[in-house]
């Protein structure tokens, strides 16, 4: 029998990398993403869908992109 | 390359955790000496690390940088413990060693222990044991779900039962993976089986309220999760995190203290406790020690970055 964890455990297709945040660059003195214009990634309207990219699949919170 | 760059606030995270851009505009704006390590680039940096001292002197791009004990004033360690990617194939010898060895010298930064750490890997790991966090929480006062970590099935006497995976579970199945959330089982749908792992079988709470505390400190931040025009939501949230609401609420004072003592029995300075408003009674389910909240400063406008940045530089 299946074990009982399995049986309604959430299936997805695996992620082969993590996609950078589209039209965005991640600056190393700042230690933030921003776009050419210099507009901060966490400040953007979409926001929510870039974080939530990263974030599509709960992975526990400690994985921390392990 | 540019002077040498003594921070008072070390950030250990990777690059796609956007919660640390929240951190690193914040000291940027107070103009507080930091520097961002991200654990996902280490390969790339040139360090001497004294653990006697302790000091590390390093470099990157065009960054050079030293962390002493005589500038450094506190650590946010966004970085996990117990690592669960054993189940992946395809790893080159080299990628072998740069994960576990950069983990490693990462964990070492344990040596800096006279600074105020958010928190220190060493009380996350103990914090991450779940059945450890319900043993303390029902020591100190919290109500905690009657809980009973078996490998078979059995009818406990609760209309509901939830199951749950002792610790994170993420399931390689090939091309796919499984993730396992908590989930909920009516009484009569649950047969004796004995299966070849262990497992929570607790008491489970329907209907229920969640509730999300973020605890910096002293400073305690009570958000409700719930659906649109519905309180209760009686699966696992997670489930259905893109069809929720959430509001800031007041917990009773003994509540509150119980989050801020939760917290002090791990050593802890920052934690995310759920806990479940059910018939009357606040319940403690767990803590994530290395919890996420910026998609609730988000959702609620609280300014939880500023109060993470205030305990680091205090």
């Amino acid at each position: 029998m299946k074990h009982i964890l399995f049986q309604k455990a959430l299936v997805y297709k695996k992620r082969k990398e993590i996609t950078p945040p589209k039209n965005y660059e991640y600056d190393h003195i700042l230690g933030a993403w921003k776009d050419k214009l210099s507009n901060l990634l966490i400040n953007s309207t979409d926001f929510k869908a870039q974080a939530t990219k990263k974030l599509d699949i709960e992975t526990g919170e400690d994985n921390k992109g392990q | 390359m540019n002077n040498i760059l003594y921070p008072r606030v070390l950030i250990i995270s990777n690059r796609y955790d956007f919660s640390s851009d929240f951190i690193a505009v914040e000291l940027d704006q107070q103009n507080i000496p930091y520097l961002r390590i991200n654990r996902d680039e280490l390969k790339d940096y040139i360090i001497e690390f004294n653990p006697l001292i302790p000091s590390i002197n390093g470099s990157f791009k065009n960054i050079k940088f030293c962390i002493s004990k005589e500038y450094l004033n506190s650590i946010y360690y966004r970085a996990p413990t117990f690592l669960r990617d054993i189940f992946q194939d395809n790893i080159n010898e080299e990628e072998q060693l740069i994960r576990s060895q950069w983990t490693a010298f990462v964990r070492s930064l344990a040596v800096f222990e006279n600074i105020t750490w958010l928190n220190n890997p060493v009380d996350i790991y103990k914090a991450e044991i779940k059945p450890y966090q319900l043993f303390i929480a029902n020591k100190i006062g919290f109500k905690v779900p009657e809980t009973l970590i078996t490998n078979k099935t059995k009818k406990l006497n609760f209309d509901h039962i939830a199951i749950k995976s002792i610790d994170t579970a993420i399931i390689n199945l090939g091309e796919k993976e499984g993730f396992v959330y908590t989930e909920i089982y009516k009484k009569n749908e649950i047969t004796e089986e004995k299966f070849l792992s262990p497992f929570f079988m607790q008491q489970g709470l329907v209907p229920k309220i969640d509730i999300r505390v973020t605890v910096i400190e002293e400073e305690v931040i009570a958000i409700k999760i719930f659906k649109s025009d519905i309180e209760e939501i009686n699966i696992d949230w997670r489930r259905i995190k893109d069809e929720l609401n959430y509001e800031i609420i007041n917990l009773p004072n003994e509540i509150k203290q119980l989050c801020i003592d939760f917290l002090k029995e791990f050593n802890l300075k920052f934690g995310g406790i759920d806990l479940v408003f059910h018939n009357g009674n606040y319940y403690f389910i767990e803590i994530n020690p290395t919890g996420e909240w910026s998609w609730l400063q988000q959702n609620t406008g609280y300014k939880i970055d500023t109060v993470i940045v205030n305990s680091l530089n205090k």
